[in-house]
């Protein structure tokens, strides 16, 4: 005979107290248990569907950038070369430098061996009265393109216009019922119709198009240009401050402006784009956190609601114990039991239900977590539990329960036998 | 050898007035005595019994038992001394209704392994007539079985005094008869028993037959 067989005896007597008090540790133990695996799993799969969702944006992202990469590439900057004496607010408001430099600056320019730029062509641009027709019109002078050195010849961007022929814009042509190959009058000289622009809805709509040694001749601008094209740089396509700083370092003369932003505007416009996407991203990852947080601020409450109510009835379930066993209290008191032995016997049985009834909640636990239809794409339900809290769950149950058995099991540990045996 | 010297125990309900349990009590148990303490209820036999069990501190006087002045010592040690040395009998029984028969005779194995063992159980059972149910529980004995348990039990770890607490007071005559018998017997041997009892039968088997009334202990002229 000894306290161990004592033990045992009193628990399978008081069966239904027994199994009360395991069924209790054991649904703990499954909700606990359930709860927190439900936790790391959906943690995984968060992690899983962030980084799946991640991993799309950059690919998508990466196309982007490369797609823009190979636009910008092939569409380059334009930019014009002007004299560095030309006010830009009488250029942007007049449409034409009304300044002019050497026909000689294209060749330089072609002969220095720059890198960025693809094609060179010089200009005279000024804005006319055309007498024959009573309308104000943009006439530019344009000649071919200069060749550049040390560079593999490319296919003209612009067509010259032949000697002795005009190229109109639409609003010059549209309403007169002209046609190619007509001939007309312009500033006293007969010009054969090269070609009739259709609408572009811009100052080209306006334009008229001679050869440069014409246009030189008419405004009385011999060897001179107020202008170079210098079409297609085929730089970074952000670095418009490189070409402009290769351009003046040759022409130290001059001072270059970007008049077409179209590359600029796609460029910004699919940053956007991914920036968007960025955003779309970053809110779904947050709506993926919010519902985490929930989920953890949920478990926050269920958690501890649990343990205290089990925890309440393991202790009410010992009170009641102790107060059916004060007669045994009495005559194991009185025969020289201790006191601290008697503490012990009561918190030895809190301890052992916990135990023993942590087991089958575990039991529980993964019953229930099997049980759970996830989506199709979703992680296995093992998948990111983590065994330390579960390792946690079940050291913490025995002990939990030894806590809520300790006011009980005090109480039985500080029954006065005398009282007890006299009272009996 | 039990002293108790001007031995004297109050209780004070919060509602009434005080009650002396126990008035300068003078006792003195030798070797092969058997005393009895008659008396009527609340006349403070319990109060006495307990004192004298090492389980109730008195207020004032002195308890000495194998010469030692016993509420002087540690609880432990009382604890360890009461284990040895003291076996109780109660109305009540107080059995442990779990545990077997055999297992009740061993209670004090809980607290000492090394003490009698299963040997001595059996021999006590066969003694006082329960060695046939050794397995059964309390709830599977009569009343007068249940009590030649608690003897036993009290018996077990060769005590040399026992306190018996109205130890006939639920029992046939046979059993009661049988009881009284062991007691004695317990006494000749050279034990020390203090019983207390209402029945005068019972007190007129000890050797020394003594009355308490309003906690005043008193030998019978």
């Amino acid at each position: 005979m000894n306290l161990t067989r004592l033990f045992r005896r009193e628990l399978s007597f008081r069966r239904g107290h027994s199994l009360l008090g395991l069924l209790a540790v054991s649904l703990t133990v499954g909700v606990v248990a359930t709860v927190q695996m439900r936790l790391d799993w959906q943690r995984a799969d968060t992690r899983r569907v962030l980084d799946a969702n991640r991993q799309e944006v950059e690919t998508l992202f990466d196309t982007l950038e490369d797609e823009m990469r190979k636009i910008t590439k092939a569409m380059g900057f334009n930019v014009m070369v002007l004299p560095s004496e030309q006010n830009l607010a009488d250029f942007y408001a007049n449409d034409f430098a009304a300044k002019t430099m050497p026909e000689e600056y294209v060749h330089t320019l072609a002969n220095a061996g720059i890198i960025t730029v693809q094609h060179l062509l010089p200009i005279l641009q000024k804005k006319v009265f055309w007498e024959e027709e009573s309308t104000t019109t943009l006439v530019i002078g344009v000649r071919d393109e200069v060749p550049l050195a040390d560079s593999v010849p490319k296919s003209p961007l612009l067509q010259p216009v032949p000697a002795g022929h005009i190229v109109l814009g639409y609003e010059l042509h549209v309403n007169r019922g002209w046609k190619k190959g007509d001939t007309i009058t312009f500033q006293g000289r007969n010009f054969d119709i090269h070609e009739l622009k259709p609408q572009r809805g811009n100052k080209d709509d306006i334009t008229l198009w001679i050869p440069l040694d014409t246009a030189q001749t008419l405004f009385g601008k011999e060897d001179e240009i107020n202008a170079i094209l210098a079409l297609q740089c085929k730089c970074a396509w952000a670095d418009i401050a490189k070409v402009r700083e290769e351009l003046v370092n040759i022409l130290p003369g001059t001072q270059v402006i970007e008049f077409s932003g179209r590359a600029l505007a796609r460029a910004e416009a699919r940053n956007q784009a991914a920036e968007t996407r960025k955003e779309v991203l970053e809110r779904e990852s947050r709506n993926r956190s919010e519902l985490l947080q929930r989920e953890e601020r949920f478990a926050g409450t269920l958690i501890p609601l649990v343990s205290l109510g089990t925890m309440g009835l393991l202790a009410t379930l010992t009170f009641l114990n102790v107060r059916d066993r004060k007669s045994e209290i009495g005559i194991l008191r009185a025969i020289g039991l201790s006191r601290g032995r008697v503490l012990q016997l009561f918190l030895g049985k809190a301890a052992f239900l916990g135990l023993v009834g942590m087991l089958p909640g575990m039991g529980v636990a993964v019953a229930l977590m099997t049980q759970v239809t996830l989506p199709e794409e979703a992680l296995p339900w093992q998948e990111g539990v983590q065994t330390l809290p579960l390792l946690m769950i079940a050291c913490l149950a025995p002990a939990l329960q030894s806590i809520a058995a300790w006011p009980p099991a005090v109480w039985a540990a500080n029954q006065d036998p005398a009282t007890i045996l006299h009272e009996d | 050898m039990l002293t108790l010297t001007q031995v004297r125990k109050t209780y004070r309900p919060s509602d009434r007035k005080e009650v002396v349990a126990l008035h300068d009590v003078e006792l003195g148990l030798k070797p092969g005595f058997f005393a009895a303490v008659r008396g009527p209820s609340g006349c403070g036999k319990s109060t006495l019994l307990l004192t004298a069990g090492l389980l109730q501190r008195p207020d004032s006087g002195q308890v000495r038992f194998q010469d030692q002045d016993v509420y002087s010592i540690s609880r432990e040690e009382r604890a360890a001394l009461r284990r040895r040395e003291i076996g109780f009998v109660f109305q009540q029984f107080h059995l442990i209704p779990y545990l077997s028969l055999l297992d009740n005779i061993r209670l004090a194995d809980c607290v000492d392994p090394e003490s009698q063992g299963a040997e001595r159980a059996e021999a006590l059972a066969e003694q006082l007539g329960i060695s046939h149910r050794l397995d059964h529980t309390p709830g599977e004995l009569s009343v007068g079985e249940r009590q030649r348990v608690a003897l036993a039990r009290a018996l077990y770890g060769n005590p040399s005094l026992i306190l018996a607490d109205e130890p006939t007071g639920n029992l046939d005559p046979d059993s009661a008869q049988r009881v009284l018998d062991e007691l004695a017997l317990f006494s000749q041997k050279g034990g020390m028993v203090l019983m207390v009892t209402h029945d005068p039968e019972a007190a007129a088997r000890a050797t020394h037959p003594f009355t308490m009334n309003q906690g005043i202990l008193e030998i019978p002229s």
